[in-house]
C-alpha cells in the first residue's frame, strides 16, 4: 500500500518512477526451466 | 573548546581527500617494501608489541589463507611437524582446497596453493615464541581507535564528526566499492567460514587499503586541515601498503592489485581479460559491471548455444549471447539465433519478438525483451527469457495457467503469471 503523495521506485540501472498511491500486488518476473521455473535476475 | 562547524574553506578542501585516498584504495602499483615494512613494524610498535617478521605475499586471498593456516598449525601444538614439506602441502590442501573452490578461479589455485605454502613455511621457520593466540590485530586497532576517538572528540562535536562522514568518509567508500565490493565478500566468506574461533580471529586479522582508506581519509584531513594533532602511523601503513594480516610475531602483507580495468562509465570491464587481476592469478572478469565466468572473456569456445540454454540468469545469458561468436563477421545475438535456428514467431513493438530455437534438436520458446532505459553508451539491453512451450502463465507457486497463442504480449505476459488479455503494463524500464 502507497500512502498519500505515492512513492519513487529508483534502480541503480533505471530512471526514478513515481509510483502514485494505490494498493498494489508485487509480482517477481519468472522463466520457464523444463524442471522448476526459476525467478529472473536482473 | 570544540568545534561546532567547518568553514567554506574548510569544506573546500574535502575533495582533494576524497582524490587522494581513493587513488590510494585503487592503487595498482606494486608495493614499495622498503617504504611498507617500517610502517609495519611502526604498528605493532606503537600498541606495545615486538617487531613481527613481515611476509609478502601476491594477494589478499593468499594472506588470508596463510594467516588461517599458520594459526591452524601454530594452535595444533606441533608446528614442527609441518616443517616437513609433505606434511605442510596436507594441511594445506585440507585448509584451502574449499577457500579457493569458493572464491577463485580454478586458473589460479596452483599458484595461490604454492604462494600460501612457500608463506607459511617461511612463517613457521621464523617461529620462536609459544604461540598463545593473542589477538594482535584487536590489540592494534584498538589502540588506534581510542586514541583517535579520544583526541577526534575532544576536538569537534557530533556535528562535525557527521558532517566528516557525510562529505568524506561516505564518497570515498562509494568510490572504492568496485574493488572492496568484491574483496569484502570473498574475505568474509573466508575468514568467517573457520569454525574456530582462535583461527577465525587470525583470518579476520587484518587492515589497509582499500578497506581502511576512508578511516584514514578522515584521520589525514583532520590533521592536515583541521590541525588536530594525530600520530601518523597508521596513515602511513595505508599509503604504503595494502591489506596486512597481523598476527602475534608475524605479519602476512599483500601486493595491490595488477589491474582494475574499467568502461568509459567507470564500470568494471575487459574485453581481453580480468577487470581486477593481483599478481597470484586471483583475479575477477567483468563485461560493463557485470561479474562473468572466466571463459566469458577468455574463453569464446567455450561458449555455444547448448551451453548458452543452461545458463540460469538472464541477465549473464544476455552477456554470454552479446560475447558468442565475438570476432566473427556475424556475432552476438544474430550469430546465436543464425545457429539456433530461430525462427521469429511475432514481433509487437511494445512488448518484443517472439522466436521459436531449435537447441540440440530440442524446440524452445524464447522472447526478446528490451530494457526501457539505456546504458551509458546509449545502447538498451537486449534480454532473452525462455518460455512456456504453450505460453502457458508462470503461477508464483510454481505450476503454470492455460495455454496461449503465440504472441509476443502472451509471452511476456506468461513470465508475470498472466495472460496476454490480464497484462497492462502502465509503467516499464
Amino acid at each position: 500500500v502507497i500512502g498519500e503523495g505515492g512513492a519513487v521506485l529508483a534502480h541503480e540501472e533505471h530512471d526514478p518512477i513515481l509510483v502514485p498511491a494505490g494498493c498494489y500486488e508485487l509480482r517477481r518476473q519468472r522463466e520457464y526451466a523444463p524442471a522448476m521455473p526459476r525467478l529472473v535476475l536482473d | 573548546m570544540r568545534r561546532c562547524r567547518l568553514s567554506d574553506e574548510e569544506l573546500a578542501r574535502i575533495p582533494e581527500f576524497i582524490d587522494k585516498w581513493t587513488a590510494i584504495g585503487l592503487s595498482t602499483t606494486p608495493v614499495d617494501q622498503q617504504r611498507a615494512e617500517p610502517a609495519l613494524r611502526h604498528l605493532y610498535a606503537s600498541a606495545g608489541l615486538l617487531e613481527p617478521k613481515i611476509i609478502w605475499v601476491p594477494c589478499p586471498m593468499t594472506a588470508i589463507l596463510s594467516a588461517i593456516l599458520y594459526a591452524t598449525i601454530r594452535a595444533s601444538g606441533h608446528p614442527s611437524r609441518a616443517h616437513d614439506d609433505r606434511k605442510l602441502a596436507e594441511i594445506a590442501e585440507r585448509v584451502m582446497q574449499r577457500p579457493l573452490t569458493m572464491t577463485a578461479a580454478p586458473s589460479a589455485y596452483r599458484p595461490m596453493h604454492l604462494a600460501v605454502e612457500r608463506a607459511v613455511s617461511v612463517a613457521l621457520g621464523h617461529t620462536s615464541r609459544i604461540w598463545s593466540g593473542f589477538d594482535v590485530a584487536l590489540a592494534i586497532n584498538q589502540t588506534r581507535r581510542a586514541t583517535f576517538d579520544r583526541v577526534l572528540n575532544r576536538a569537534v562535536d557530533d556535528t562535525v564528526r557527521q558532517r566528516l562522514h557525510t562529505r568524506l568518509v561516505t564518497p570515498i567508500r562509494a568510490g572504492l566499492g568496485i574493488l572492496t565490493g568484491l574483496l569484502q565478500p570473498a574475505l568474509n566468506l573466508v575468514g568467517y567460514g573457520v569454525a574456530r574461533i582462535r583461527i577465525r580471529h587470525a583470518g579476520l586479522a587484518y587492515s589497509g587499503a582499500p578497506l581502511w582508506a576512508p578511516d584514514a581519509a578522515r584521520i589525514d584531513y583532520a590533521q592536515r586541515v583541521l590541525g588536530i594533532p594525530f600520530e601518523r602511523g597508521f596513515l602511513e601503513a595505508v599509503e604504503s601498503c595494502g591489506l596486512y594480516w597481523m598476527l602475534d610475531g608475524i605479519c602476512f602483507a599483500a601486493e595491490r592489485p595488477t589491474h582494475i580495468n574499467r568502461d568509459v562509465a567507470g564500470r568494471l570491464h575487459c574485453e581481453v581479460g580480468p577487470g581486477v587481476a593481483y599478481p597470484s592469478g586471483w583475479s575477477w572478469w567483468h563485461w560493463h559491471g557485470m561479474r562473468v565466468p572466466q571463459n566469458v572473456i577468455e574463453e569464446l569456445e567455450t561458449i555455444t548455444v547448448e551451453t548458452i540454454k543452461h545458463v540460469r540468469s538472464a541477465a549473464l545469458r544476455r552477456v554470454i549471447i552479446e560475447r558468442y561468436r565475438h570476432g566473427e563477421a556475424t556475432h552476438g545475438v544474430a550469430a546465436y539465433l543464425r545457429d539456433a535456428g530461430g525462427v521469429r514467431l511475432d514481433h509487437d513493438a511494445a512488448f518484443g519478438t517472439l522466436w521459436r530455437l531449435a537447441v540440440a534438436g530440442e524446440p524452445t520458446l524464447m522472447v526478446e525483451v528490451v530494457n526501457h532505459s539505456p546504458e551509458p553508451d546509449g545502447a538498451c539491453r537486449h534480454f532473452f527469457l525462455q518460455i512456456h512451450p504453450e505460453l502457458r502463465p508462470i503461477l508464483k507457486d510454481g505450476n503454470y495457467g492455460m495455454p496461449q497463442p503465440p504472441t509476443a504480449r502472451n509471452a511476456v505476459a506468461s513470465t508475470f503469471g498472466l495472460s496476454g488479455a490480464e497484462y497492462r503494463p502502465g509503467v516499464e524500464t
